[in-house]
């Protein structure tokens, strides 16, 4: 355990001593990520403008939802930036590189990449977060949790559809189109959801675990549902490393000579 | 000669996104999913609301609004096109093309019609099949088609020149990814992707009118619905001018670009 925080600690650090090597393009991406999001918040801001809630959530619980995503989805992939491409890194033959390593291959590849524009995302949602905090609508040490669940299931079910491409070959546009579901999903108040989509969401899609539950958990707090976030997180991550581990045994190497800066 | 040239380019592009057709359609269902969003979340406001109509649009007026905005944003395919252009400026890809009896600005044109050509019709069938199945068939009348289709075809050719100026910008700058995020989000919000301009606050909505980006999304989207002929007849010239001075900024900004453009042997 200490051996594998340090291995996160040891990349965190190069990835930031790389990133700012290239400090221009460092800056422009995270300022630019911060401008994005902020721009598709403004939709809710003019939507609220106008109806003021939609099914008990307002504009603050907006807010809430906003911060958390963000913030959990730039840790995701500043932390863990390989995520998103292992489906790439599997059907190109790219993991032969960690499987030589006396390292766990899985948290290697997931963390030898960083996204600057994660930074952008992390900054705002750290923002968003405390702007919630402070007009009362966050407690802190909830929060705080839910930063890490939502961090921890993000990675998991990108990996989880990533890890596709050990069975199916190239699984890139599915793992495009699941993680793009997720976003889209997460960034919508909870009661526009019913019925079969809202079982989606607790499944297939787990925006309902990454966004809504949390939000709804900080209006009012309820330990079984806290009990069952937790145990989807374990659950998930249970899979991932069943999963990973079966592919492995699938895995066949491209004999792809490659260069690591 | 010329259509000969292009058409050519246009043709093999489009062959060449057939042949990896399931991608294409895989991709596509982006397209059905933020439909499917829309239209929980506009039935809900509507419900709840007890609204027969908001802003003048009622709820099928509203969902076909938005398969129209949302076919002219994603079938562009902007941010492709734009990160194609900057990639072709920082490898010195360009520099290949100087030489050869083409445009390069006219041939990432055809290549982006060719691929749009793929992407629309998959996206307006996902999409309007999400919307008809929640709220049936579309307000629109042939003349209403018509008038849509001509503004859907000045938003993919304004859409293209933005994302190629943008592109361009990788002369002077090391990243261009950051502006082409900004300009997406300012059509989803300013342009009406995501819900007409006459839903945005009085000031905000007069000044959104008179900026380019509501010539990609409002403007085929507003036709589409219902529209006087004297409305439809200035969201079209709105498009023109802004298409045409569009085409004069990428043509300054590429002959400029390609003056300070060095190459080295290799």
């Amino acid at each position: 355990m200490t051996a594998a925080l340090r291995l996160v600690a040891v990349y965190c650090k190069l990835n930031l001593a790389a990133a700012m090597e290239y400090r221009t393009s460092f800056l422009a991406q995270c300022l630019g990520m911060v401008a994005n999001d902020a721009l598709l918040f403004f939709f809710w801001w003019i939507y609220f403008q106008r109806f003021r809630q939609v099914g008990g959530w307002t504009l603050l619980d907006l807010v809430s939802l906003y911060g958390l995503v963000a913030a959990a989805y730039g840790l995701a992939t500043v932390v863990f930036g390989n995520c998103n491409r292992l489906a790439t890194v599997i059907s190109e033959g790219q993991l032969d590189y960690y499987l030589t390593l006396p390292k766990n291959p899985l948290l290697h590849v997931l963390v030898s990449r960083s996204s600057l524009a994660g930074w952008g995302d992390l900054a705002f949602g750290l923002g968003a977060l405390a702007v919630a905090a402070w007009q009362g609508a966050l407690p802190i040490p909830l929060a705080v949790i839910f930063l890490v669940t939502s961090t921890a299931i993000a990675v998991g079910y990108t990996t989880l559809i990533g890890s596709l491409a050990f069975f199916i070959g190239n699984a890139e546009a599915a793992a495009f189109q699941a993680r793009d579901a997720m976003i889209n999903f997460s960034l919508y108040p909870s009661p526009i959801f019913q019925g079969w989509t809202k079982v989606m969401l607790l499944t297939i899609v787990p925006a309902g675990f990454i966004a809504h539950l949390p939000i709804e958990l900080m209006r009012t707090f309820d330990p079984w549902r806290m009990g069952l976030l937790l145990a989807f997180t374990a659950v998930l991550w249970a899979m991932v490393l069943i999963v990973f581990r079966m592919g492995l045994r699938r895995y066949e190497s491209g004999n792809l000579l490659t260069l690591r800066g | 000669m010329i259509v000969a040239k292009y058409g050519a380019v246009w043709k093999v592009t489009l062959l060449g996104s057939l042949v990896y057709r399931g991608d294409v359609l895989i991709r596509s269902i982006s397209m059905g999913m933020i439909l499917f969003v829309f239209v929980q979340l506009w039935t809900t406001t509507f419900t709840l609301g007890a609204f027969q109509t908001i802003a003048g649009f009622d709820l099928r007026d509203l969902l076909w609004y938005l398969v129209i905005t949302e076919v002219a944003v994603l079938s562009a395919g902007s941010q492709g096109i734009s990160q194609r252009i900057d990639q072709d400026v920082k490898s010195g890809e360009l520099a290949r093309v100087l030489v050869r009896p083409y445009s390069y600005v006219a041939y990432q044109f055809a290549t982006s019609c060719g691929e749009t050509a793929v992407r629309l019709p998959l996206q307006a069938l996902l999409g309007g099949l999400v919307v008809w199945l929640a709220v049936g068939p579309p307000p629109a009348g042939p003349l209403a088609f018509v008038g849509a289709a001509v503004a859907l075809a000045l938003s993919l050719t304004l859409s293209f020149l933005i994302a190629a100026g943008i592109g361009l910008l990788a002369f002077w700058c090391e990243e261009t990814l950051p502006f082409y995020w900004i300009y997406q989000k300012l059509v989803f919000t300013l342009g009406g992707l995501f819900l007409p301009l006459e839903l945005l606050p009085s000031p905000l909505a007069d000044v959104a009118g008179k900026l380019p980006f509501a010539s990609i999304a409002y403007a085929p989207g507003r036709i589409f619905v219902g529209s006087s002929p004297e409305v439809a007849l200035t969201q079209l010239g709105s498009q023109l001018v802004w298409v045409g001075i569009a085409l004069a900024a990428v043509t300054l900004i590429y002959r400029r670009g390609v003056r300070k453009l060095n190459v080295h042997g290799g």
